[in-house]
């Protein structure tokens, strides 16, 4: 499965930055800010704040990552430490957005440029193309229908691929109401589907 | 995806309870044989389930786009200024 790739990934970059690869640290530090990119926008729905999550996540993993002492551990840690950054940002205002924004339409610049710059995948064409973004912003705006406690849930175990221990390490709730909410944010998560 | 029907049956309830640890194959032997059954009896169930599959299906496949090409541009000058601060900073603490 996906996850357990990622979890073993994340553990040997750490264990390499251990030893002193530059280059390890480098891939997990890019590991890092896309993590928090993404949280941003499918959980908090705020592009405005990814890159002050982006940076905290740069240099608290820059901090952390030589001195774990397990570094299978790191995984929930950096999801742990991008969920705080998101609540921080999150306490500096009342409201969550009206409108949340589609990943392929985030990737604007403090200006205003480069909206909606994704390259062309070669290997797909228009069509295939235009039928994926659909369907991508479907799912961004059905996940920001339902309630933040399930779609934090469903963030973390099918689209970034945590374990349930770790999404329980993350959410400092039990592994039994992870799966709980798990259910509950699918079946929520289907009826938006469904809906739009 | 359609909607199935609603629930008609107090076994379905039940049954509903369990879908995701069924899809995530966390069930006992005998819990998941009792699934089965009335999955092949109930469509409405197993809509459900088909239902349920497909938006997991969905999270897996769309939720994880690459970073746009100007958000990893930052992303990368970040970690350059970083890596090329941090030698100087460990440099001068000594």
């Amino acid at each position: 499965m996906q996850a357990d790739r990622d979890g073993a990934t994340y553990a040997a970059l750490v264990r390499a930055v251990q030893a002193g690869d530059e280059r390890a640290m480098e891939a997990l530090l890019m590991r890092a800010q896309e993590v928090a990119y993404r949280f941003s926008l499918l959980v908090c729905g705020r592009p405005d704040d990814a890159d002050d999550a982006m940076q905290e996540a740069l240099l608290k993993t820059y901090r952390y990552a030589a001195r774990i002492r397990e570094p299978e551990a790191f995984r929930a840690w950096l999801y742990r430490t991008v969920r705080n950054a998101c609540l921080i940002g999150r306490r500096k205002r009342v409201n969550e957005p009206e409108h949340f924004v589609a990943l392929d339409d985030a990737g604007g610049d403090r200006d205003g440029h480069e909206r909606r710059v994704d390259a062309i995948d070669p290997a797909h064409g228009p069509e295939e193309q235009a039928l994926t973004s659909s369907l991508r912003s479907r799912l961004t705006r059905s996940l920001a229908a339902i309630p933040r406690p399930y779609r934090v849930v469903v963030v973390l175990r099918e689209i970034e691929g945590l374990s349930t221990r770790e999404v329980a390490e993350v959410l400092g709730i039990s592994e039994a109401n992870v799966k709980t909410r798990l259910h509950r944010a699918r079946l929520l998560l289907r009826e938006e589907l469904e809906a739009l | 995806m359609t909607r199935p029907p609603a629930v008609h049956d107090h076994r379905c309830a039940e049954f509903l309870q369990s879908l995701s640890r069924y899809l995530d194959g966390e069930l006992a032997a005998a819990d998941r044989r009792a699934i089965e059954r009335h999955l092949r009896e109930c469509p409405c169930c197993e809509d459900v389930l088909d239902s349920l599959k497909q938006t997991v299906a969905i999270c897996h496949e769309e939720g994880r786009p690459e970073l746009p090409p100007a958000v990893r541009r930052r992303a990368r000058a970040r970690v350059s200024a970083l890596l090329r601060q941090a030698p100087r900073q460990r440099a001068r603490a000594r």
